[in-house]
């Protein structure tokens, strides 16, 4: 991995590693991406991915009205809501 | 008893779930289970007639702890049942605990849990295997009737019942609903049952089975499994993936080819299958799943649900700070692979390559099932190692658990673990491979196996 490589990756998965943390991460990627590298022997080419195992058809329900969780259930499970709305950090920098 | 002869014979539901009840502390020192408070169903017209039920960690039920074995879900009580949670319900079922597993099913022996290890109770220095590993070690050890429910991605059904030697059944991606499992991997997750016996297994997915509005992916199948297992093996074509028994310890593949030979004097024919793809599929399987977890495991993040702190400053830095908090070390670098080969530079190489190789691995299978009607192999390439031995293991050591049932798992095909002997004194798995949707022939193979077999002495805990 080149430099920084790993604090780019933590950035965008957004997880707070320690110094210790780091130093395993970056060895035992290293070890999995190498491992990882027999795949380039594989010829692949003109093979379509496969996104999934069987072939899905999208089959909508019915568009009538059904039940969902009331207000009280919705916030069960946090102390950080106010007036109905779930109360969150900031967006902006 | 059986949980098949339960379900129809006369029991007394007080006496039997008093008998239960005196059993979860011993489940509970063993790693096995997070008990619930419950009452017993006593809905007389279900077709259950009250049979115990536990769900994986990763299965929500309504108003239980449900944690997938992560200390950022921790206190965590979904206000709704998963679609698999409500069949039981509706069907007279009792659900009385939920199954330890590896946080959000990463791992291959139940090593990786927040909360506790799950212990084999054939040896209790040894793991259970995982994800699924306490429900298949409840299994081994509850000699009551009951049926689990476990999850599979890569092997987490079949692999933790092999180590176990209890019956692990991986139904075809899309036969059971997904909605309410705290998600791994959107097309690699499968719910399936973990039982003693193949009957059992059958009926646990006669229940939990068909399509569901609110799982796009399932598909309608109108098939009663625990009827079709009873017709016999004459006539029936078995293949034997000789790369599976190459890779296999010796002595495994030597007990596994003894079940092979019971299998012919019922009648079924053998022949050796060549599949070429067998070595490629673990490394494709662990670039798909963490790519696809990488994205699942976004929403934990201190809002909503489970873990969260005080939300003040930036974003970034909260979500950042909670997530570092929350998740475990096998989540962290899962996330950070699966972050990384979905990178752009980076995804044609991995990610694209590794659905690419999928293809090829689903195309060998379907060749495999054009000649033959099931597959048979060893589940794992060795019986349950000791929980020390796992923990010093390096991550890829660790995934290699899951080398035999990896391919499988990624062409999103059926399987079944059956118990088929011993070796070290461990249980030792027969798995038994199908073709999309051919549940019925895997579970009329391995039922009959089993007939043939005779009864399994279990340790006593």
């Amino acid at each position: 991995m080149k430099n920084n490589e790993l604090e780019r990756i933590a950035s965008a998965a957004c997880i707070d590693l320690t110094e210790n943390e780091k130093k395993g991460l970056e060895e035992d990627m290293e070890n999995i991406l190498d491992w990882f590298s027999q795949l380039d022997k594989i010829d692949t080419k003109d093979v379509e991915p496969a996104f999934h195992p069987i072939d899905i058809k999208n089959e909508m329900r019915e568009d009538v009205v059904e039940e969902c969780l009331d207000n009280e259930d919705v916030f069960l499970n946090t102390e950080n809501y106010e007036d109905g709305f779930f109360k969150g950090p900031s967006i902006g920098d | 008893m059986s949980a098949s002869e339960f379900v129809t014979g006369e029991v007394d539901l007080e006496k039997f779930h008093k008998k239960l009840e005196k059993r979860i502390d011993g489940l509970v020192e063993l790693g096995l289970i997070r008990p619930i408070d419950y009452e017993y169903s006593d809905k007389k017209d279900g077709k259950l007639n009250g049979l115990p039920f536990t769900l994986k960690d990763s299965i929500c039920s309504k108003n239980d702890p449900t944690y997938a074995g992560s200390k950022i879900l921790e206190g965590y009580k979904p206000p709704f049942d998963a679609t698999v949670t409500k069949k039981i319900k509706d069907s007279g079922g009792t659900i009385f605990a939920k199954t330890h597993q590896d946080e959000f099913a990463f791992g291959t022996a139940s090593t990786n849990c927040a909360f506790t290890t799950p212990k084999n109770p054939w040896d209790k220095e040894r793991c259970c295997g995982g994800s699924s590993g306490g429900a298949a070690g409840l299994s081994a050890a509850l000699d009551l009737p009951h049926i689990n429910l476990g999850e599979s991605t890569g092997g987490s059904i079949s692999e933790p019942a092999s180590f176990t030697g209890v019956v692990g059944l991986t139904p075809t991606y899309g036969l059971v609903s997904r909605y309410g499992l705290i998600s791994f991997a959107n097309s690699l997750d499968k719910i399936g049952p973990i039982s003693r016996k193949v009957e059992d297994a059958a009926l646990g997915l006669d229940i939990i089975s068909g399509k569901d509005f609110k799982d796009q992916t399932t598909v309608k199948k109108e098939t009663n499994y625990r009827k079709s297992i009873s017709e016999d093996l004459s006539g029936m074509k078995i293949g034997l993936p000789t790369s599976y028994f190459d890779i296999a310890q010796d002595e495994v593949s030597e007990v596994v080819m003894n079940a092979v030979d019971d299998m012919r004097s019922l009648g079924a024919e053998t022949e050796e299958i060549e599949l070429e793809m067998t070595e490629a599929a673990l490394p494709a399987y662990y670039i798909i799943a963490p790519a696809e977890a990488s994205t699942n495991l976004a929403k934990y993040c201190g809002m909503r649900y489970g873990m969260e702190g005080e939300p003040d400053g930036n974003f970034r830095n909260y979500f950042s700070k909670i997530r570092g908090k929350g998740f475990g070390e096998e989540v962290k670098r899962r996330i950070m692979l699966g972050t990384f080969t979905r990178m752009a530079g980076y995804r044609d190489k991995y990610y694209l390559k590794a659905l690419k190789v999928r293809k090829k691995i689903i195309n060998d299978f379907k060749r495999a099932f054009k000649k033959v009607d099931v597959l048979a192999a060893p589940t794992a390439p060795m019986v349950a190692p000791k929980i020390e031995e796992v923990e010093e293991m390096a991550p890829v050591e660790q995934y290699k658990l899951d080398k035999l049932t990896a391919p499988i798992n990624l062409a999103g095909m059926p399987q079944l673990s059956v118990p088929c002997g011993f070796h070290k004194k461990m249980p030792v798995g027969l798995h038994i491979l199908g073709d999309h949707f051919q549940e019925e022939d895997i579970l009329r193979a391995g039922h009959n196996y089993e007939k043939r077999r005779g009864k399994i002495d279990y340790p006593e805990a």
